[in-house]
């Protein structure tokens, strides 16, 4: 054994302990074998490589992995707002010519509410379906959390004042809200609602179809 | 899940050595040798294929004297229906690289 090598070695095992260290409350078991298989890797620098494969695999793990699902949540959620002020700006510019924003202003009438739900608020309830559906694709996972955080990215992304003559959302939608209160609530209230319906029925119909090759022995 | 078409390249190299002694256990290092993963893409693999119920594991006694106990996987019957589709998907790649080449 080298000077150099044994180096090496004690390098190895002060970084596999402290690997053992990140995974524990995690995965006790798992921590346990990262340090154990440490005494079976022959050749001091291979130790040392392996090592630092552990410390990768226990912040990953404990950290990464760990968070991904909210992540994914996150990204759709982000994702799902762009697309809707894409589409909600490319459905008001095709549908509401001049002549209506004018006509609308003067008739607070029920109808113009329920005309915009039909034309802007269910083509993004769709979109938030869809997205619900992605979400429940790409996470792996069934926490229902993760649609509700998707959901509230979105409200945020709403909040988050923008330029031009939105100087102040809040007082925007409030006054969205003042003007059209059925439209304006059900712009909210159908697309979460739907992105929500759309986790939830991708889950379950992934749920009832397991796939054979998970089957226990 | 065990969608194979869905598991990464290392996931499906990994359920591909194991399938060559599928009844056998097989150690943390044995796989990374087997398989040329780091221990770092190794052993998160091994955790997700254990917790999808694909992988047995447990602790066993080495050959060697006064070497500790080193923890053992081996695949379960899902684990090992799984592994042979990932052959079989891993056998395709190889084809389609290979026409590709020939191509070119």
């Amino acid at each position: 054994m080298t000077a150099s090598g044994a180096w090496q070695r004690r390098i190895a095992l002060r970084l596999v302990r402290h690997a053992a260290r990140v995974l524990r409350t995690a995965r006790p078991e798992w921590s346990e074998a990262l340090e154990s298989e440490l005494n079976h890797v022959p050749g001091h620098y291979r130790a040392l490589m392996w090592a630092i494969g552990c410390v990768r695999a226990s912040y990953r793990e404990r950290y990464l992995d760990r968070s991904r699902p909210l992540l994914a949540a996150i990204a759709v959620g982000l994702v799902f707002a762009l697309l809707d002020e894409f589409v909600s700006g490319t459905l008001a510019a095709v549908a509401w010519p001049q002549w209506y924003v004018a006509f609308a202003g003067s008739h607070r009438h029920l109808s113009l509410e329920l005309w915009s739900i039909v034309a802007v608020t269910l083509p993004i309830a769709l979109l938030a379906a869809g997205s619900g559906a992605l979400l429940a694709r790409v996470s792996n996972t069934s926490r229902i959390m993760l649609p509700w955080a998707s959901i509230g990215v979105w409200v945020i992304y709403l909040l988050v004042p923008t330029p031009g003559p939105c100087v102040v959302a809040l007082r925007v939608l409030w006054e969205d809200l003042v003007r059209s209160p059925t439209s304006s609530i059900a712009g909210v209230v159908l697309p979460g609602c739907a992105l929500i319906v759309g986790f939830r029925r991708t889950r379950i119909l992934e749920d009832r179809n397991p796939p054979a090759t998970t089957s226990e022995e | 899940m065990g969608r194979p078409q869905n598991a990464s390249r290392q996931t499906r190299l990994l359920l591909t050595a194991m399938l060559e002694q599928p009844r056998a256990w097989h150690y943390g290092y044995e796989l990374a040798k087997a398989t040329g993963l780091t221990s770092g893409t190794l052993y998160p693999l091994l955790m997700r294929l254990s917790d999808r119920g694909l992988l047995d594991s447990e602790w066993r006694e080495p050959q060697g004297n006064g070497r500790p106990p080193r923890h053992a996987y081996r695949l379960t019957a899902g684990g090992i229906q799984l592994a042979r589709e990932s052959e079989k998907l891993l056998a395709d790649e190889r084809i389609v690289h290979r026409k590709a080449r020939t191509d070119l």
